[in-house]
């Protein structure tokens, strides 16, 4: 009897117990907001305020959309749009076809497996702007070990990282021919900063692919093989449907990087001048080289909070479109 | 399958096996977990490679060729369902996989779906299905490759016991119906009995016993297969040969028994004994009688409604006994035990196997260990 009785008094809820557990509840809570709030939040809403405004060092007048309304119409900010697409188009389609495949390779049985996924996940490992530096001697036109190891093969030296020409255009030079400029294609400069960004996060994505792959029940192969699909169709009817949620998020996740690179470009490259004719200057470049050299803080406000809904309205686009398409188990 | 071994390393799973399933057989390969049937399955189905030995599937021999060209078609524990695809797609996905045109895959694909009662379902999804519903789609799977050769791997482990009972049947009723070759392995020895035309009973990777339900369960060759199968399983006591007015007879604890005329066995030499619980007679012990009848006491009643199990030990040995539901036990209780003669086994204590009468065994039952 006492016992129940007992146990019915501490089921019952103590008001005050409660309110205090809650108020621990927010304490722990509170470092982490605050971090968030004072480095997150706030910074976004002053940069909104800032891009309201004709801001040099100073606060000037207030100009509403004025800002907006500039870099829409200013080409330069069109062509650091345009470089950041090759860019990102470059990185995403390279890592998530090279992921893949390395993924696939590497959830195999080899003999010397973890030593290959350790290899291929070291440079995820180390920091940016170190390898950044590291890879620009690489590509260094005079000094660099690319042009020194190409010219034992007798390929002539490149420009690399100072190539303001466009890769089609260099490919076919040998031919003879020379295509219209739309045509010509990110610079070589961007696409040694291309390599480079996929050397640096193919791990994560390699990591993210097996994690997926491992996923796919093994009887379903058994099933598969018994059912007389060869390796390419249980490839094609699979493994790669039931890898699609993992693909998916790698496609998201990495186009949201992809917009916001900054690191590698501003190392390898001569920030103030772009790139070779300006060819590497994406628009997070644009934006620092508004805002720090510049001093147009407004304007520099405003492109950022442009390349925000940008991204943003692609992510949205990639969940509506590719969303419906991708096979949830 | 002749002589075929499987190694994984060190381990050897499957063990110089021998076995010949006739066409349209129900062979039931039975044996506790780990034993080596799924092995087996999945050495014919080509899912593995053997060590050693050759697989013949209708008189082609099919060890070089990849699953897909072996013409069998499995079910699995798990099912294995393309969780991507319709049930539709899952059926149709083997036969589009061999370029069938499009009606035959139509066509095949109704007809097993109508079998297996999957009309309604054709455009849901595996994880929109219930067990019960998703067995079948691996069955109707199957069934639509019209394969030489049907292979389940306990294909109803993961029903619940009604679920269970009432596909076993189907699938019995469906392999009459298609008079298919089935090769279907458990550990379950209730779905033996009942399903098979013919149960090989594996231990170890090493068949112990191929024959028909019945005469398994009435002469098993050896004492883990007079264990294993039946429930509960045989019950054995040891004993000892010696000589009693010039017949010999077993002698154990409990009870003694002459021994089966023609069994080469001498004086003192060592037996065991192995009594089907039915077999084991069971009386409220009055005086202690002589000859056949020994005495025990009761440990555990188990009532079943039908019969009761009652548990008994006498010294060392424990057994256990089917009894009329109505006669009156309880623990404690002392029984006089005894044995028909008939209905005794005789085993060698030292390889295991069943001591046979006569030289020749010529009754198809093979003795290993």
């Amino acid at each position: 009897m006492a016992r129940r009785s007992a146990v019915k008094l501490a089921l019952q809820s103590d008001g005050a117990a409660q309110g205090r557990g809650a108020f621990q509840a927010y304490l722990y809570v509170l470092p982490a907001f605050v971090i968030l709030l004072a480095f997150h939040f706030l910074p976004i809403f002053y940069a909104f305020y800032i891009s309201l405004f004709n801001w040099r060092i100073q606060q000037g007048g207030f100009t509403g959309l004025a800002n907006y309304a500039n870099a829409l119409t200013n080409p330069e900010f069109w062509d650091s749009l345009k470089v950041t697409v090759y860019y990102a188009l470059g990185v995403i389609v390279a890592n998530l076809v090279l992921s893949t495949a390395i993924g696939y390779a590497l959830s195999q049985r080899i003999r010397g497996r973890v030593l290959y996924r350790l290899v291929y996940f070291l440079p995820y490992v180390t920091p940016v702007v170190a390898a950044a530096l590291v890879w620009r001697w690489i590509f260094h036109a005079q000094y660099g070990i690319l042009n020194f190891g190409l010219g034992l093969i007798g390929v002539p030296a490149q420009q690399w990282l100072l190539e303001p020409r466009g890769v089609v255009e260099l490919l076919l030079q040998p031919f003879g021919v020379a295509p219209p400029a739309w045509l010509a294609g990110p610079s070589l400069a961007l696409v040694c900063i291309i390599v480079f960004t996929v050397w640096h996060t193919i791990g994560f994505s390699i990591v993210v692919v097996l994690a997926g792959l491992a996923n796919i029940p093994g009887e379903v192969y058994d099933a598969a093989r018994i059912d007389g699909a060869g390796s390419w169709g249980i490839l094609r009817h699979v493994t790669l449907p039931l890898l699609s949620p993992t693909l998916f998020f790698l496609m998201v996740v990495s186009t949201i990087g992809a917009f916001q690179s900054f690191s590698s470009i501003y190392v390898m490259t001569d920030p103030t001048h772009g790139g070779p004719l300006g060819t590497t200057r994406n628009a997070t470049m644009y934006i620092f080289q508004n805002f720090f050299e510049f001093t147009r803080l407004g304007y520099a406000s405003a492109v950022a909070f442009l390349l925000f809904f940008i991204v943003l309205g692609l992510t949205i686009v990639q969940v509506r479109v590719l969303g419906p398409r991708v096979h949830y188990q | 399958m002749r002589g075929v071994t499987k190694r994984f390393g060190v381990v050897t799973a499957v063990d110089d096996v021998s076995l010949d399933v006739e066409d349209g057989e129900f062979m039931v390969l039975l044996g506790p977990s780990g034993c080596g049937k799924s092995t087996i399955l999945r050495l014919i189905s080509g899912l593995e490679e053997p060590s050693a030995g050759e697989i013949v599937i209708g008189n082609r021999p099919v060890n070089a060729l990849p699953p897909r060209d072996r013409d069998v078609a499995m079910v699995f524990q798990n099912y294995a369902l393309y969780p991507h695809m319709s049930v539709y797609d899952n059926m149709a996905f083997g036969l589009r996989m061999r370029k069938t045109p499009r009606a035959e895959i139509d066509r095949r694909v109704r007809a097993a779906a109508a079998m297996l009662d999957l009309e309604r379902l054709l455009q849901r999804k595996p994880r929109q299905l219930s067990g019960g519903e998703r067995q079948r789609v691996a069955l109707a799977r199957a069934i639509v490759r019209e394969p030489q050769v049907f292979l389940m791997d306990e294909p109803l482990s993961n029903l619940d016991a009604q679920l269970r009972l009432q596909t076993r049947s189907e699938i019995v009723k469906l392999q009459r119906r298609l008079e298919a070759t089935v090769i279907y392995v458990t550990h379950d020895q209730t779905e033996a009995m009942t399903m098979a035309d013919r149960v090989a009973v594996i231990r170890s990777g090493s068949i112990q016993q191929v024959d028909q339900p019945q005469r398994i369960y009435d002469s098993p060759s050896n004492l883990f297969v007079g264990g294993f199968i039946g429930s509960p399983g045989m019950n054995f006591f040891p004993g000892r040969v010696h000589a009693h007015a010039g017949a010999l007879r077993a002698e154990t604890d409990t009870f003694s028994v002459p021994l089966a005329p023609g069994i080469a066995r001498s004086e003192g030499d060592a037996v065991i004994v192995g009594v089907r619980p039915e077999a084991v007679q069971v009386t409220p012990s009055q005086s202690s009688g002589g000859g056949n009848v020994g005495r025990a006491t009761v440990d555990v009643v188990e009532p079943l409604g039908s019969e009761q199990l009652v548990h008994l030990c006498a010294g060392d040995t424990r057994f256990v006994a089917r009894v009329d539901p109505r006669m009156r036990v309880t623990v404690g209780d002392h029984m006089a035990i005894s044995v028909e003669p008939n209905r005794a086994i005789f085993f060698d204590p030292e390889s295991g196997g069943r001591l046979e009468s006569g030289a020749g065994s010529g009754a198809g039952v093979t003795v290993h260990v």
